[in-house]
């Protein structure tokens, strides 16, 4: 790697999420700039940094949440001024500290993102978008999902605003006027938006749950849009947490910096000033992981004038820098100034003396509060929630889920319980906790029930888990900190009966489907309401009040569902007569507990049966010569082959298999028991079909696995009908 | 921070973990030797391999390499074979060294079931029967007599240290032994279920699991501090640098091959030692102490900053705790008067806060299972309407697939009550004040159990944990017949369960002498049983008694036990179970400061049990002999095949320098020496072609 960033400590602060820090723009260049930091207890401070120490400029007292801190400042000067949304007020600040603007909104959601841009104000609660110029409201507009992020593009400097809302139901919408010009449709889920600032206007880039980094180009007509992924998927990336375009180097080139939930910070080349698309040469410059996910990271000038340098803070409120300048830098510049080891030193010191007193207060804390817990005190213990960031997340690499949690405190140990049949935890890759199975009694509702118990200094850890579509309940997670004193926290997650299924935006259409109709006495949002029960991601409000379509991708098997749903009447077509199955027994049940009649027509084309054996062929085949190859490579590697005449000796497909013996064992090692996944899913296919045309094979389900395990045909359309 | 190899190469080959050594076979130069994993060809061969000076006259090391049948010592520069000897218990780790100068030096080679030490002319000159797999074998002075004392590793998860064929002491341990190392002057232990630690004498210093396994440890300054470090290499690629007295991590390197070995010796012949790292995949590096102290750097590199600032936090968050838990009382008291507005308010912060009265006890209960008889039974109860949300219980050791047992009792709501343990859900209960929990314990050990209990409300997601901690003695799982009250007992009351014993007394019988003040017998028995009551001593010690009888049943498999304290300083132990027997004298020993206790015993049902095995053992001998020659008719005949596949090769060559009738020719007449074993006739024909 080609950037040495040295980490340097900052500050504490609470509790950060995503645009909780601002770096102010500095007047001249490698001039060190300010920063601005708004936590979770509500404290708004502006820093800055001379000679290792942190100056405060301005810190407010503690008070509401704030949400966002954004910069703007009227067109033409230096965008200076800050703009802080607490709950669903504005509060804006100069840079000495003073209040220049408070702003109550009068929404009935919490501001959820701000964006700041000339006279307008951008604000968005989780589904309502609100447009104020001169803090008078122009315009509004409702989403059915939620908002993640929202942004403004300022097309050539013109005064038109385009504003950028990212929502989760994996879309991009482009609204001018408050009415939407253009729906962009997603792949994933976006996390984050940044405009790059030196771009004229036509540039956004896009961070997402799945980790990727996608660019997207508009015409000023918002008629056109470009996109090429800078930064792909693969390999259970984290998701992307903060974006930022900055020239470290200072040749006129911006690099792209993008911070992670798992705590990575990654800086990457880029050609983002070309305005031609030729993107595609990405390098890598500098990679590292701070175990605490990354709220908000730029590059700018901060400790030091004249070195750039990179700061961010962490969601358990930690200000780093990292800094260009190496330690070398560090003791050249010592022998001019003697007093850099010093200063360090007397941070130390400083620190050490704010423990101490730390320390006192809380031993006198402690035993008042031991006083309070003696037999005959009549009170009550009540010890504050600890703030918890969680994320679940469907991977669609491997079709697994990934429930990433973090505390502010160390984790002592994480308790998992599940009702869920088959949902089986796996391992994480990096992860240092001690993992417990322990025995348990499904008659108790206890399918899983296991202990992660953590290494010291643990603050995250990534929970790693497979389901099997058809079978749902609750997953169970009790998180203990190691903080006096000891509690715990539960949270639970809902595993949908199609847990594997994600939202798309389009679907095959030559694709022969299955359809399932339902017809009752049901109005659209109970449908709604059991749909939403049934699969994941679906929004929570719906658009129309007509004909509503969701569609939906397997992610390990490629087959769609598509739901269309009124009042009385909903129809469910799918390719996976598994799928369709499932829905039925789900959806049933759930009208029958509420009483409502429900007539059902199922229409099982035969051709879909073929159709689908054909789609999961090539993945088949895959695990299946996998695993052959596999076998035969162990074999070839007893066999010891040392000199090119031996190796000459063997055939083509050994030398192959040889040559790329390290790859063939990593796949494997991967990937190997997504084989009897596939197994599994092709019997259930097989059972389902039957029981749709009301035959009954469960007792032949074992048979079934066996044959198709050993099926030695490279066809498995003829392997599945001779079953 | 990092630190770089001074060397690096590949042998690309699949490495096993039984054996890398490293000898100096010609007396100067190290030579790596490692074992690779294709040698698993024929059957199952465990191998291990060690290196090392066993001649009194030569300056060159040995080879020894130990398969499952037989150690063969092997001169390598001179490649002679020093001496071949069968083991039939198979050979799993050996090391060269001298424990007793009389002796010299000897190859200690561990087996399943015993330690033999040879000479260099193979005589065996010391036999240790272990009774268990030996997994490791060091050579280290344990008791600080300048003598170096055999400590082996088992995979009965003890530590055993013999001087010679002498036992002296055993240490417990929570995992079968993988690896013993002696680290300078401490002993560092390695074990298969991740953990690693290290012993000072038979304190340990520390110990901590982890989630790979270690596979080897060595002792190295790579730090360049003027001290050893522990340097410990895992399964899962990684290298740790530690301080061996504290454990704290000093630095990690991290590859992605999991590492087999780690050795010290001066491999390039340089005059220092370095430390060499052996991948699975035959990666080889080589590190060496660094000319400056990294220690300070890598303590100044910022980590130290925020080490601290972690603490502030931790130590912020705790007082924040504090300062809440009195806003939400003052607030509670404040409004008081009206119930009403308390609830509502309990309410509001129901969610942001875990609530319970502040005097919320937890109690504990251990007492063997008084239903089934089948286990120990922890029981556990809040002492208000506060329910248990779920418990974890940690020990090491005790359950199947790891170190914990869970209770999380059923979610639906039903009325409060007692939820008794994982089996019974015969009630469907969710809001439970007690929880019962069951465990069996495998070995008669102390067990520290470790229990954490989520304490709160029924629809609350916010719970109180409870730490409880608690030593269950040696003896938990064997219990009295009948239910007593727990207040203290005499001894005729406790003799007299005996009487309405149902079961038969057994016939086996230990009985030895100890005289000792019949006080400190029921202290014995009441710190080393889990009775309901304490054991009272009569107040007039001397003579008010006969005896005391202690009549108990094995909660594992129903099985009596007898104990009889006689006035007479006489015990006998009677129990059909001789491992119990053994170690209720020892421990009876142990706890009397004993150091020479003689014992009769009768066994008749272990020894004919003996007899009929040893029987069997006889039959199962022989088979394996016929086996064993069929494999080596097999063998062999497998390496006359690669001969002649080798010999067709050579004449293939040999024909193709000849063309035509003449190689006809000599293809027969090559045949024909072969039938004859006539060596210099085809090496006559392949030179010259008849």
């Amino acid at each position: 790697m080609e950037l040495e960033l040295t980490r340097v400590d900052y500050n504490l602060v609470g509790i950060t999420l995503q645009n909780s820090l601002k770096l102010l723009p500095a007047k001249k260049a490698k001039e060190q700039q300010r920063f601005v930091i708004g936590d979770q207890d509500g404290v708004v401070q502006l820093l800055s940094v001379k000679k290792d120490e942190v100056i405060v400029h301005f810190k407010t007292v503690p008070g509401n949440i704030i949400t966002s801190v954004q910069l703007g400042g009227s067109t033409g000067t230096i965008h200076d001024k800050i703009f802080v949304a607490y709950d669903n007020q504005i509060v804006g600040y100069n840079k000495k500290g003073k209040v220049f603007l408070t702003f109550d909104t009068n929404l009935t959601e919490p501001i959820k993102s701000l964006c700041v841009t000339g006279n307008d104000l951008i604000v968005c609660g989780n589904h309502v978008y609100t447009h104020y110029k001169d803090c008078k409201e122009s315009g509004s507009y409702l989403c059915g999902d939620t908002i993640v992020d929202c942004n403004v593009l300022c097309p050539h400097n013109t005064s038109r605003v385009i504003t950028i809302l990212a929502c989760s139901g994996r879309v991009l919408r482009l609204l001018e006027h408050c009415r939407v010009r253009k729906l962009i449709e997603l792949e994933s889920i976006p996390t984050v938006l940044h405009v790059p600032k030196n771009a004229i206007g036509n540039k956004i880039l896009v961070g997402f749950s799945d980790g990727r980094v996608t660019l997207f180009c508009v015409n000023p007509m918002l008629t056109e849009v470009k996109q090429e992924i800078l930064i792909a998927s693969k390999d259970n990336l984290s998701a992307v947490t903060c974006l930022d375009t900055f020239d470290l180097y200072g040749d006129g080139k911006e690099e792209l910096i993008i911070g992670r939930r798992d705590g990575t910070i990654q800086v990457f080349t880029t050609m983002l000033e070309n305005n031609e698309f030729e993107m595609d040469c990405q390098q890598l410059l500098y990679e590292e992981n701070f175990n605490e996910s990354i709220s908000c990271v730029f590059g700018g000038c901060i400790g030091v004038a004249g070195y750039a340098e990179l700061i961010a803070c962490t969601y358990t409120g930690k200000v780093f820098g990292l800094t260009t300048r190496t330690i070398g830098d560090i003791l050249t510049d010592a022998k001019s100034n003697s007093n850099v080891v010093t200063d360090a030193s007397q941070r130390i010191q400083k620190l050490k003396s704010e423990i101490e007193y730390l320390e006192q207060a809380v031993t006198r804390e402690r035993e008042k509060y031991q006083l309070s817990t003696q037999a005959m005190s009549s009170g009550l213990s009540a010890i504050s929630a600890m703030a918890i960031n969680d994320s679940i997340s469907l991977s669609a690499d491997d079709a697994t889920y990934i429930l990433s949690l973090e505390l502010p405190s160390p984790i002592e140990n994480i308790l998992v319980q599940s009702d869920v049949v088959a949902l089986e935890m796996l391992d994480v890759e990096g992860n240092s906790a001690v993992v417990s199975k322990s025995e348990c009694d499904k008659n108790d509702g206890n399918i899983l029930l296991c202990c992660y118990r953590c290494q010291v200094n643990t603050n995250r850890l990534d929970l790693k888990f497979r389901t099997v579509e058809g079978h749902h309940g609750t997953l169970r997670v009790y998180i203990t900190p190691n903080i006096q004193p000891k509690c715990c926290q539960l949270k639970t997650y809902t595993i949908h009966p199609l847990s594997l299924h994600m939202v798309v935006h389009n679907y095959d259409q030559t694709r022969p489907m299955n359809t399932l109709t339902l017809k009752g006495n049901f109005s659209q949002g109970e449908m709604h309401s059991w749909i939403s029960n049934c699969l994941p991601e679906v929004p929570e409000r719906i658009d129309s009040n007509d004909e509503n379509v969701l569609m939906f991708k397997n992610v390990f098997l490629g087959t769609f569902l598509i739901c269309v749903y009124s009042k009385g009447e909903a129809e469910f077509r799918s390719d996976n007569v598994t799928t369709i199955s499932i829905v039925k027994d789900f959806i049933a049940k759930k009208a029958t507990t509420k009483h409502i009649k429900i007539e059902l027509t199922i229409n099982v084309h035969d051709n879909t049966t073929e159709a689908f054996v054909k789609l999961i062929e090539p993945k088949f085949l895959f695990y299946n010569n996998l695993l052959k190859d596999n076998k035969t490579l162990q074999a070839l590697l007893e066999l010891n082959v040392q000199s090119d005449d031996e190796y000459e000796l063997l055939s083509e497909r050994y030398k192959m298999l040889l040559q790329n013996k390290r790859d063939i064992q990593e796949k494997f090692r991967k990937e190997s028991n997504n084989f009897d996944r596939l197994i599994n899913l092709l019997t259930y296919f097989y059972v389902h079909k039957n029981k749709l045309k009301g035959i009954d094979v469960k007792n032949r389900i074992e048979t079934i696995k066996c044959s198709l395990k050993n099926s030695k045909s490279n066809s498995l359309v003829q392997a599945f009908s001779e079953i | 921070m990092s630190i770089k190899p001074v060397f690096s190469f590949s042998i690309d080959m699949k490495l096993s973990e039984k054996g890398v050594s490293v000898g100096k076979y010609d007396g100067e130069t190290a030579s790596l030797t490692a074992i690779t994993q294709s040698n698993k060809t024929t059957s199952k061969i465990e191998f291990a391999i060690t290196a090392g000076k066993l001649s009194k006259s030569s300056e060159n090391d040995y080879l020894a390499i130990g398969s499952d049948t037989n150690i063969l010592v092997y001169q390598v520069n001179d490649n002679l074979e020093v001496f071949f000897k069968e083991i039939t218990e198979g050979v799993l780790c050996m090391i060269i060294g001298t424990t007793d100068d009389r002796a010299g030096p000897m190859l200690f080679c561990g087996s399943k079931q015993t330690v033999r030490g040879f000479n260099e002319h193979g005589d065996e000159i010391l036999w240790i029967v272990t009774s268990c797999f030996v997994n490791s074998i060091e050579l280290f002075d344990f008791n600080r007599d300048n003598e170096l004392e055999i400590i082996l590793g088992c995979e009965n998860e003890k530590i055993k240290i013999y001087k010679n064929d002498k036992f002296i002491r055993e240490l417990n341990e929570s995992g079968p032994i993988k690896k013993v190392i002696k680290i300078n002057s401490l002993l560092a232990f390695i074990l298969k279920n991740g953990t690693i630690g290290i012993y000072e004498g038979h304190v340990r210093l520390w110990r901590i699991k982890a989630k790979s396994t270690a596979s080897s440890a060595a002792s190295y300054d790579i730090l360049g501090t003027g001290h050893m470090q522990l340097v410990i290499g895992w399964e899962s690629g990684k290298i740790d640098v530690r301080d061996p007295r504290s454990g704290d991590v000093l630095m990690k390197m991290m590859s992605s091959n999991k590492i087999i070995g780690l050795l010290v010796t001066d491999y390039r012949g340089l005059g220092s030692n370095e430390l060499i790292s052996i991948s699975e995949q035959g990666d080889i590096q080589g590190y060496m102490t660094s000319s400056i102290n990294l220690a300070p750097i890598s303590a100044c590199d910022g980590s130290q900053i925020s080490e601290m600032l972690n603490l502030k936090q931790n130590l912020l968050t705790e007082l924040i705790h504090y300062e809440n838990n009195l806003r939400v009382n003052d607030a509670l008291t404040s409004a008081s008067d009206d119930s009403l507005t308390t609830v509502k308010q309990l309410r509001a912060v129901a969610n942001d806060f875990a609530i319970i009265p502040a005097n919320t006890r937890l109690s504990i209960g251990i007492s063997a299972d008084e239903i089934k008889k089948s286990s120990v039974e922890v029981s556990i109860s809040t002492n208000n309407s506060t329910i248990i949300k779920a418990v974890i219980v940690f020990t090491d050791g005790i359950f199947p697939n790891g170190e914990v047992l869970i209770v999380h009792p059923p979610t639906k709501r039903v009325v409060s009550g007692i939820y008794s343990g994982i089996q019974s859900a015969s009630s469907r209960i969710s809001g439970v004040s007690n929880i019962v929990i069951p465990l069996k314990i495998p070995k008669d050990e102390v067990i520290d159990v470790h229990i954490k209990a989520f304490v709160g409300s029924v629809d609350g997601n916010q719970f109180h944990v409870f730490e409880l901690n608690r030593q269950l003695p040696k003896f938990s799982m064997y219990s009295l017949p009948e239910k007593i009250s727990g207040s203290p007992k005499g001894f005729e009351e406790i003799s007299k369960l005996s009487e309405n014993f149902s079961l038969k007394a057994p016939e086996s019988f230990v009985k030895f002498k100890v005289a000792e003040r019949v006080s400190r017998f029921c202290m014995f028995i009441n710190q080393n049983f889990l009775l309901p009551a304490d054991i009272e001593p009569p107040a007039n010690e001397i003579d008010s008694f006969d005896f005391l009888k202690l009549s108990l049943v094995s909660l594992r498999d129903a099985s009596p036990v007898i104990i009889t304290f006689y006035n007479d300083s006489n015990i006998i132990i009677q129990t059909e179970n001789l491992e119990l027997a053994g170690n209720l004298v020892q421990s009876i020993a142990e706890f009397m400061n004993i150091t020479n206790l003689d014992s009769s015993a009768s066994f008749p049902g272990t020894v004919s049990k003996f007899h009929e095995l040893f029987e069997k053992l006889q039959g199962l001998q022989e088979s394996a002999n016929v086996l064993r020659t069929d494999t080596a008719l097999k063998i062999n005949l497998a390496k006359i095949l690669v001969i002649r596949a080798e010999d067709a090769k050579i004449t293939n060559m040999a024909q193709r320098l000849r063309v035509g009738n003449v190689a006809t020719k000599m293809m027969t007449q090559y045949k024909e020496a072969l039938l004859q074993k006539n060596v210099e006739k085809l090496v006559q024909i392949m030179e010259m072609g008849k």
